[in-house]
């Protein structure tokens, strides 16, 4: 078997002054150059497990490995180098244009005294083109709307050149056509040896995109596995504590829930 | 709206355009003024007239350097004040930084006499500490969003210093102590000699070379606490190193010249207009025309009326009209 690119090994986290952890004795593996995607309703511990995953939040119990190393031996600068964050969604008062945002993405690479370079510059007008925004990269990024942002998020991250990307709900904002690109896109990257998790509540995107599925619930993974195994009725209804059924169409999963 | 330097090479050329004004500027006031009569002073008068080159080099010219340089700190810590508290609408006065640096150099002034070091010593220090407690308080304010809770933590701390330094005007002497104080709070430069001027120069140097060599990691602080720590960027110490730079070049300038209310305010904007958000030419950008905005006040404060104005009195006129302008703009309205 490969080596897991991250590996959550029994991690337990919980915030100060809460009562319940956010996450206990979570267990769980990324291969690498694949996908895996968390559902799970509010709450479960979803975004936690994503602080923790970039070195944001440091375990109470438990360890996280990146590479083979416990991630509490890197650097923030080194991990940054490594794993990249796309957020759920992210304001900012200054009118930058969207190669300058992107640009950002290149700081773990360069010294902090450091200005980006010619290379730097490449590599943020690579990962605008990949989102389909090269053409506005002198505009000002508030000019784009809510899906565009997510897509310059993206891009942002790409820029960094990580070989973990991790998305929190990255389709929370987007139309059905920016969904279908962001998959197409998410699905390149796996392509070209990037290791993706991401965290949704939309089961569609997971469906189309996981290798791996995760079903989490009050911090703990209720079931782990490939998409054909844990897409069943009883482990995603048992989930949410909804009812819900699955149904195939055209060799597309989806998810049906009464109302 | 896009800025009016769309590429690095057009905003390198901007930068230079900007220092060749400065230089001009500079060059143009140091023959301005009311000696031998109201206008520009004959340079051949220089060569032979003892008095005017005694009132050039020995009065005017540590005058200008101190405005320019000051200019330059109190608009790089605007620049850095912005981006780290990431609201465009906040320069150092409002977070409690001015009145508390008036109040520690008052203090000093008081207490342990008039030495340039102690006073800039009690500016600095008295500087950090109002920006550190308009901080704890913007976090423990149960109300409003952050923006809101951060201007409004300022205008009580600033208002508690200021009440301080009501207490130090009133215990005062007020022949030898007051007279010092007062001209602290309303801001001038006719006090600059040459010795006064380089006992801060460290000071206000090495705060603006921080943020100079920190310029493009600035834009980092904008973001989010998570977004800047999944770039490597966790809160913490950079922004104390920026917030601590952008501190000593005030205080620093505050204690040499007084209270200049508003102008680390509206230089930034100018700049982001001329250079774009990116700090990397926006902030060289604003230092430029922060010094030349300071430089153009003092030359009015000197020559407007037989007296002097006190320059923190224009300062704060021009900068108070531009920020209504601003507030009423819609591109600039502040989100929370």
């Amino acid at each position: 078997m490969t080596q897991a690119v991250l590996f959550f090994d029994a991690v337990t986290y919980v915030y100060p002054q809460a009562g319940q952890p956010a996450l206990d004795g979570l267990s769980l593996e990324l291969a690498p150059a694949e996908t895996t995607a968390i559902l799970g309703p509010n709450g479960a511990g979803k975004t936690t497990l994503l602080r923790l995953a970039y070195g944001r939040l440091r375990p109470l119990s438990g360890r996280i490995l990146l590479q083979g190393i416990n991630l509490a031996d890197y650097t923030h600068r080194q991990i940054a180098q490594r794993v990249g964050l796309v957020p759920q969604r992210e304001y900012n008062p200054f009118e930058y244009s969207l190669l300058e945002y992107a640009l950002l993405g290149r700081a773990p690479h360069l010294h902090p005294l450091d200005l980006p370079g010619r290379a730097d510059c490449e590599a943020a007008e690579k990962a605008l083109i990949r989102v389909g925004l090269a053409e506005r990269a002198h505009q000002s990024i508030h000019t784009l709307s809510g899906g565009e942002h997510q897509l310059l998020l993206i891009a942002r991250a790409l820029a960094q050149q990580p070989d973990v990307l991790l998305l929190d709900e990255p389709t929370a904002h987007l139309d059905l056509a920016n969904k279908l690109l962001l998959v197409q896109q998410l699905r390149q990257l796996t392509a070209d040896g990037v290791t993706i998790l991401l965290t949704t509540h939309d089961p569609d995107v997971a469906a189309a995109l996981a290798d791996q599925l995760v079903l989490m619930r009050s911090g703990q993974v209720l079931r782990a596995g490939e998409l054909a195994d844990v897409w069943n009725d009883a482990d995603l209804s048992a989930t949410y504590g909804i009812p819900l059924q699955t149904r195939e169409l055209n060799g597309r999963r989806m998810l049906l829930w009464d109302g | 709206m896009a800025p009016l330097a769309r590429s690095p090479q057009a905003a390198r050329r901007g930068l230079g355009l900007l220092t060749l004004g400065l230089l001009l500027l500079l060059g143009g006031s140091l023959l301005l003024g009311r000696y031998p009569a109201p206008g520009f002073i004959d340079p051949a008068r220089l060569w032979d007239d003892p008095l005017a080159q005694q009132l050039v080099w020995n009065l005017r010219l540590p005058r200008l350097l101190a405005a320019a340089v000051i200019g330059m700190s109190l608009a790089a810590a605007g620049v850095v004040f912005q981006m780290v508290f990431s609201n465009p609408l906040v320069e150092p006065g409002f977070l409690g930084v001015s009145q508390a640096a008036a109040f520690g150099a008052a203090l000093a002034i008081l207490v342990l006499g008039s030495a340039a070091w102690l006073v800039q010593g009690g500016a600095v220090l008295f500087g950090l500490l109002g920006l550190g407690a308009s901080y704890v308080l913007a976090r423990r304010v149960r109300y409003g969003g952050w923006v809101l809770r951060l201007v409004l933590s300022g205008i009580a701390i600033s208002a508690l210093f200021s009440a301080g330094v009501g207490v130090m005007k009133y215990l005062a002497d007020p022949l030898r102590q007051l007279p010092e104080i007062t001209f602290w709070l309303l801001g001038g430069l006719y006090g600059i000699t040459w010795p006064r001027f380089l006992a801060a120069l460290p000071l206000l140097l090495g705060g603006l070379a921080a943020m100079l060599l920190l310029r493009w990691r600035l834009n980092l602080l904008t973001l989010d606490e998570d977004a800047a720590a999944a770039l490597g960027a966790p809160g913490g110490l950079e922004r104390v190193v920026v917030l601590l730079a952008a501190v000593a070049a005030t205080a620093a300038s505050i204690s040499i010249g007084g209270l200049i209310g508003w102008a680390g305010l509206i230089t930034p904007h100018l700049a982001r207009r001329l250079f774009g958000a990116d700090a990397r030419y926006a902030l060289p950008g604003a230092l430029l025309i922060g010094a030349i905005y300071l430089v153009i006040c003092d030359d009015l404060a000197r020559l407007l009326m037989m007296g002097e104005i006190p320059l923190g009195i224009l300062t704060s006129l021009l900068g108070a009209l531009a920020f209504l302008i601003l507030l009423t703009r819609p591109l600039l309205q502040p989100q929370t």
